[in-house]
């Protein structure tokens, strides 16, 4: 595994994937134009092609240095973003105080210092900032809805 | 000195838009939060701006423009002083500070420190806001001949300095620049109205919001790795007014590094790429170099704290010198702030200074507001920022995440704003493990959108001929510039590398 630089390796190809995707994808769906009338494909496809040539070359140097992979949280960036998805999808459903409420006690569980009554003290704490920052600014939250 | 009339002139525009009591709040709010953010661990002035940017979307450009600089001031005056307390650095820039600053605080004299600090970072933001002042007009009036080749060269030039001089990979950093341009064009494009990279969904038809962006990549992904910082150790002994006065040595020691660190802040602010932390870290070099005894370096020199700082705030301020003046920022930070304007519907250029004068010279006069108003606020309020210092991090990463998620609900009034975040906050955070630089691909990002209509201007100009930027001589001298900028960042890179 410490052949070669892992993590570089692997980066290079997600970027010469993503600037091969979107070259063929401004190619094909957008129209490119003449140098003198350059159509809405041809930025992107440069952009992206360039960005393909990049990829290989971080590729290539990481196939050439040697380097530990480092490690990565999954967990911890897994609760977090679920939290923030928790918020979107319940505040359609059942309005503002359960988002807020849902958010807070899953993104607590990324942390081992957190406790059930400080969760839940910040839980009601939080819920009332959202409140008055959605009164405050006008925000159209409405506090509770029923899911249809 | 002809210029001299019109600059009173514009000084009076500039004072009587920031001294308007709505101005004058948003300014004390914006340095209020902006400290307040800055000595909250884990957090730092990016994501402290991209936190709080959603507040500005209610307000007027130039009140929201004010709110944001205050903000940022404000948080590179917070992580100072965290960075002098607790050995912590908030933000690149102050990591020097701590360097001498911590060893004066375990002697006892953390408020000569802080008090030394905030004088010297007032010193370095006035005479940077006079240059910003004396400058930005010449810089005006040569860039009104600036054709749409010379923006598309000056932008590839701020792209490519940022991304060579930055420390890490100049091909990861170029990378990332190259994938913030291609987020930037999605959306319909103005030219065609064909969509481009929406793939049926409508909410995408005006391009991915700046704040979605900057949130998820700087807030969202802080947070993630954060979370399981160690709480922190704090100073026990309490910070007086009384032991913040300097002795008259101190004073005498302070006066030269203040005004050296002053003019290197000062000069490489303006450059694209440099900013406050090359700044901060090439005075503290040169204090060490011209130093008597450069031996006490490390154990608590007084000039090893005030120069850097003055050098980083002069920074701070001359940056807004390219960004204002041609609308070219040279940090991440710089293009939070084009973003800001641009979202008020005000292109950033010369253009800006004479159809919208007050919301230029309104900044440039709440500048001197805001650093007035971090010195009255910080040293009064030494005492809530210890204590802030020790707030335990896992009651604080929920309060950012409930934050973050009504203040963008607010701005977009949907819930697929907040997706936008998850998935930047996704990507940030795998940028991280991978060493790819967040700050590049919101500069290519903010500039990406530019760029284009320049290119694509300039191009159908000089009827599809590539050498209209070279047959150009100021275009051509900086592609030239940008050459050897990119070539030395190489050689730079390669110099590391083998040796």
């Amino acid at each position: 595994m410490t052949r070669c630089d892992l993590k570089d390796v692997l980066t290079g190809g997600v970027l010469a994937a993503f600037g091969l995707f979107v070259f063929f994808h401004a190619t094909s769906t957008l129209e490119i134009g003449t140098t003198r009338q350059m159509g809405p494909g041809m930025f992107p496809a440069g952009a992206g092609g360039l960005l393909a040539a990049f990829g290989v070359v971080i590729t290539v140097r990481g196939l050439l240095t040697r380097a530990p992979l480092p490690s990565l949280d999954v967990r911890t960036a897994a609760i977090i973003l679920a939290a923030i998805a928790a918020f979107a999808l319940l505040l359609d459903w059942v309005g503002l105080v359960a988002a807020m409420v849902g958010m807070t006690v899953i993104a607590t569980l990324a942390s081992e210092r957190s406790r059930v009554r400080s969760t839940l003290i910040l839980a009601a704490c939080l819920t009332g900032l959202a409140i008055l920052l959605s009164l405050g600014l006008g925000i159209p939250m409405p506090l509770f809805t029923w899911p249809v | 000195m002809e210029n001299l009339p019109s600059l009173f002139a514009n000084i009076g525009i500039g004072l009587e838009t920031a001294l308007s009591p709505a101005n004058l709040w948003y300014c004390f709010v914006g340095v209020f939060l902006g400290t307040f953010i800055g000595v909250l661990p884990g957090i730092g002035p990016l994501a402290a701006m991209s936190m709080l940017f959603p507040i500005t979307f209610y307000l007027d450009p130039t009140s929201a423009l004010i709110m944001l600089a205050g903000i940022w001031y404000g948080t590179a005056y917070g992580s100072s002083t965290a960075a002098i307390l607790i050995n912590v650095p908030g933000s690149a820039s102050s990591a020097v500070t701590s360097l001498d600053g911590y060893p004066l605080a375990r002697q006892g004299r953390a408020g000569v420190a802080l008090f030394l600090t905030a004088a010297a970072s007032f010193v370095g933001g006035s005479i940077g806001i006079v240059l910003m002042m004396l400058f930005s007009p010449v810089i005006v009036a040569y860039a009104m001949k600036f054709g749409s080749a010379e923006y598309f060269a000056l932008m590839v030039l701020g792209l490519v300095a940022a991304s060579s001089i930055s420390e890490g990979s100049v091909l990861k950093s170029l990378a990332m620049t190259l994938a913030g341009i291609i987020f930037g064009t999605v959306g319909m494009d103005i030219y065609t109205g064909s969509e481009r990279f929406t793939f049926g969904m409508l909410e995408l038809d005006e391009g991915i919001g700046l704040i979605p962006v900057a949130m998820g990549l700087f807030g969202v992904a802080e947070v993630i790795s954060s979370v399981r910082l160690p709480p922190l150790e704090a100073l026990r002994e309490k910070v007086t007014l009384r032991s913040m006065m300097p002795t008259r040595d101190d004073i005498r020691r302070s006066i030269a590094p203040t005004l050296r660190g002053t003019g290197i802040g000062a000069f490489f602010g303006t450059l694209p790429g440099t900013g406050p932390t090359i700044a901060s870290f090439l005075s503290y070099a040169v204090e060490k170099r011209v130093a008597k005894d450069p031996s006490r370096f490390g154990h608590g020199a007084i000039e090893g704290i005030v120069s850097p700082e003055a050098a980083n705030n002069a920074a701070d301020q001359t940056a807004f010198i390219p960004t204002m003046t041609l609308g070219i920022p040279g940090s991440a930070t710089m293009a939070l702030m084009i973003g800001a304007l641009m979202i008020q519907g005000i292109t950033p250029g010369p253009e800006m200074m004479t159809s919208h004068p007050d919301v230029f010279w309104g900044l440039v006069m709440s500048f001197w507001i805001g650093n007035v108003l971090l010195l009255v606020l910080n040293v009064p309020l030494i005492g809530i920022w210890v204590r802030l210092l020790t707030l335990p991090y896992h009651l604080l990463y929920p309060a950012i995440l409930a934050f973050i998620c009504v203040g963008i609900f607010g701005v977009s009034n949907t819930t697929f704003g907040v997706w936008v975040v998850i998935f930047f906050g996704a990507m940030g955070f795998l940028m991280r493990w991978a060493r790819l630089p967040a700050a590049s691909l919101l500069l290519g990002f903010v500039l990406g959108p530019l760029m284009e209509q320049h290119f694509r201007r300039a191009m159908a100009i000089s009827q599809g001929d590539f050498m209209t930027f070279v047959d150009r001589p100021i275009s051509l001298g900086i592609f030239v510039i940008t050459g050897c900028i990119l070539a030395y960042g190489i050689w730079l890179h390669l110099r590391r590398r083998l040796g």
